[in-house]
């Protein structure tokens, strides 16, 4: 069976280079354009994995990631951030993010990086 | 990737507008109110956004510029400066050059340096910078706590075998103090982390080539190691060896703050997707297509009067109507779209005029049909000039009459059943409805004597005339007073109209009062040669055939005589667009005669043919050709074939038509 992603990013060109990558190899995409959105979306579709971005309108990837990881400890969630933000992604894998990609980003890398977190457990 | 690029370039221009947008709307925000957080939040975020997007397109110089845009911002986000006019100003300047940059960026251009900018706004990120203590610094140079809360669900100490995990982050790993406390977090849930080779402030910082050690002491074995640390990102190699000496480091334990966040409450949210302007326009014609169809079935239908085909007609009909309704409901656009970039126009303006002035805006909902939209963006941008220019008095005067020193000026839209009304105001001194009739006189556009036809709006609607200007200097914000005439004409070609309200002292009001949509209209298609145009029939008063009509000459030009005895200037098709000899101006005999109403002037088109008149649907010309005189755009007939629409207002000002005394 496909896997689902849940591709969070308030940029629509930053959705659909993501969807694109990942739309090509299979992958069943959902889009959410903030964090808000993103659990809203997170609840109902039980996505397998979810691309988040940090700054955000409405509802930051951080707090987003904090609120679905209440709500299923089990959530796989990869922070797609861009350059500088090391803390905010020491932030977020602290608060249980599974690993990171950073912008600009390769397309094998993001596949690379999506496999692997969907082959592995998620902890906190 | 960079192949697959172009595909993604579309969305990237569009998208980075509208970040530029947003910047530029978040700084004037705060411009009015510099202790205001959220702007400063929008801003941050758009040029983070923005330097996302370019580095994610390869555009290096713009995601550095918007790099230090966001860097700079985000001091003033965290209060370590106060964003002053003159911050506002520098990220302005860095708004206009990103937006050069990315235009000249995506075209492959390379010539333009902002070097000079960028090291501007890191100097100005820096300048202020009064952190409240060592520990706290920009993202940019984070202190990641590598060994901090990583131990946190460490085995106790003394546990297990001591061991060596040699880490080898890849070639390409971005962020590898990050990628090395991943690790070293992994390892400490294997066991307990006691030391880390370089130490964990030379991890934080970098400095480590490839590879860094974690020596710690767990009961797994080295496979489990190895194979939990392979399933991190970028992590080349693991080599885990046992470590004889024991090392008597203490680590620091420190927990995550523990949150909990409150359930947020759903938002209704409307569903919309993002249409290219193209899909638009080629539904409406589509459905244009369709509307001129189906009238020639129905003609054919009657034609055959068969009942059962002029019923599913009318069926046809219905839906067809619908669809059209529908398909021009999509295209309609809020008025916003295009007032947005007014604040920072009029800012601007008033900063050159050395003018204090509030800039009002109300009714950014309000839609319009974006062929109109796309049209009256000029206009308003004349009407603006002029209020603040003209229509606002000087601070002196101002403080003299006892107004406040700010003066306001207020672009409003407004809906009117089918009507969309777009005024600009202004609290200024008001029009001399005296010395605009006194200079109408001198300009030769009235009669001294005919005073008393005029009421008061007429008169202040002769501002409109050609040639008129009561500015008593030219300046290069308004120029000489040229921008009405162009302004009535747009809007009544666009089958609007214009009125101006004036109190002496109190302020001028000029309406533009616009129809929702004139995607489609009704049109008489003429023919010239194998050429056909349109002719918006609105502009149409009559149309007459060459033996109803009295010819006669008046100073060697040719004028038709109508029913009251006055007489219109005659023009030929051919000739007045250029395509038939100058001289060749006596119609021929088979030829029509349209009467043509355009302000209060009557002319006479004599056409060769007649084609009939149609719904047509408008294609605004290319950019190129936007600045010929006498078309108004085209359209493709039912036929395939392609008719330049004319433009009433223009036509007759092309190249032989000018000919008035």
């Amino acid at each position: 069976m496909s896997k689902t992603v849940l591709v969070v990013d308030d940029a629509a060109f930053m959705r659909m280079m993501i969807r694109d990558i990942l739309a090509k190899e299979g992958y069943v995409i959902y889009e959410a354009v903030n964090g808000r959105d993103a659990i809203e979306k997170y609840v109902e579709i039980r996505p397998d994995l979810v691309t988040m971005d940090i700054t955000m309108p409405e509802m930051s990837g951080l707090e987003a990631l904090r609120e679905i990881r209440l709500k299923d400890p089990a959530a796989r969630v990869l922070i797609v951030s861009a350059m500088g933000q090391q803390r905010m992604i020491v932030e977020a894998l602290e608060s249980g993010a599974m690993d990171f990609l950073v912008k600009p980003f390769q397309p094998t890398k993001v596949l690379e990086t999506v496999k692997k977190c969907l082959q592995s457990t998620p902890r906190h | 990737m960079s192949d697959d690029m172009s595909a993604y370039k579309e969305v990237f221009l569009s998208e980075s507008a509208e970040y530029i947008q947003a910047i530029t709307d978040g700084l004037l925000a705060l411009e009015s109110n510099p202790n205001d957080l959220e702007p400063v939040e929008t801003v941050f975020r758009g040029a983070h956004s923005l330097k996302g997007m370019a580095a994610a397109m390869g555009y290096s110089r713009t995601a550095e510029l918007t790099h230090k845009m966001e860097s700079l911002m985000d001091t003033v986000r965290k209060r370590e400066q106060e964003a002053d006019s003159s911050l506002i100003d520098l990220v302005l300047r860095a708004v206009d050059a990103a937006k050069d940059l990315i235009a000249e960026e995506s075209t492959g251009g390379t010539a333009l340096d902002v070097s000079a900018l960028v090291e501007k706004l890191v100097k100005r990120a820096e300048q202020p910078h009064q952190p409240t203590s060592s520990g706290e610094a920009l993202d940019d140079q984070a202190v990641v706590p590598v060994a901090g809360g990583a131990v946190s669900a460490a085995a106790p100490t003394g546990d297990g075998l001591l061991c060596r995990v040699r880490v080898t982050l890849s070639e390409l790993c971005v962020l590898k103090s990050v990628r090395a406390y991943m690790v070293i977090k992994r390892l400490g849930h294997m066991g307990a982390v006691i030391d880390t080779e370089p130490g964990a402030r030379q991890i934080e910082d970098e400095e480590f080539d490839r590879s860094f050690d974690v020596i710690m002491r767990t009961r797994e074995h080295e496979e489990s190691i190895v194979k939990a640390l392979g399933a991190i990102g970028e992590v080349d190699s693991v080599v885990v060896t046992a470590e004889a000496q024991p090392v008597t480091a203490v680590i620091e334990e420190r927990r995550p703050e523990e949150r909990t966040r409150r359930a947020v409450p759903k938002i209704a949210e409307t569903q919309t997707v993002r249409v290219s302007i193209g899909h638009l326009d080629s539904m409406v014609n589509l459905v244009g297509e369709l509307v001129i169809t189906r009238s020639r079935l129905d003609r054919i239908a009657r034609d055959l009067d068969s009942a059962e085909l002029i019923e599913t007609l009318m069926i046809l009909e219905q839906v067809s109507g619908e669809l059209q309704h529908e398909v021009m409901q999509t295209r309609m656009v809020p008025v916003g779209n295009i007032f947005n970039r007014f604040p920072r126009m009029v800012r601007d303006l008033a900063r050159d005029l050395d003018r204090q002035v509030s800039f009002e805006m109300a009714g950014l909902d309000i839609e319009l049909d974006r062929t109109v939209l796309d049209e009256i963006g000029d206009p308003i941008v004349h009407l603006l000039r002029n209020a603040v220019d003209h229509g606002l008095e000087s601070e002196r005067e101002r403080l003299a009459a006892g107004k406040p020193a700010k003066g306001t000026v207020r672009l409003e839209a407004g809906r009117d059943r089918d009507q969309v009304k777009i005024s600009v105001s202004d609290d200024g001194g008001g029009m001399d409805v005296d010395r605009i009739w006194r200079k109408a006189c001198e300009n030769g556009i009235v009669e001294a004597a005919e005073r008393d036809t005029y009421t008061t709006s007429d008169i202040l609607l002769l501002t409109c005339a050609p040639g008129f200007s009561t500015a008593e200097k030219a300046t290069a914000v308004s120029g000489r007073g040229v921008g009405m005439d162009v302004v009535k004409g747009k809007i009544e070609y666009l089958g609007g109209t214009v009125t101006i309200r004036s109190r002496p002292g109190k302020g001028t009001e000029i309406t533009m009062t616009l129809p929702l949509t004139l995607a489609i209209i009704q049109s008489l298609l003429v023919g010239s040669g194998d050429q056909v145009f349109a002719i918006p029939l609105s502009a149409v008063s009559e149309v007459l055939g060459r033996d109803e009509v009295r010819l006669k000459t008046v100073d060697g030009s040719p004028v038709v005589v109508l029913r009251d005895g006055s007489v219109a200037p005659l023009f030929r098709l051919d000739e007045v667009i250029g395509v038939a000899e100058y001289r060749k101006r006596m119609p021929d005999t088979n030829d029509h005669i349209v009467l043509m109403e355009s302000g209060d002037q009557v002319r006479a088109l004599a056409v060769e043919q007649l084609v009939g008149r149609h719904e047509i649907v408008i294609k605004p010309l290319s950019p190129l050709f936007k600045d010929l005189r006498g078309l108004g755009g085209a359209t493709v007939l039912g036929d395939g074939r392609v008719a330049l629409i004319l433009d009433p207002r223009t036509l007759f000002e092309m190249r032989g038509g000018n000919r008035e005394a």
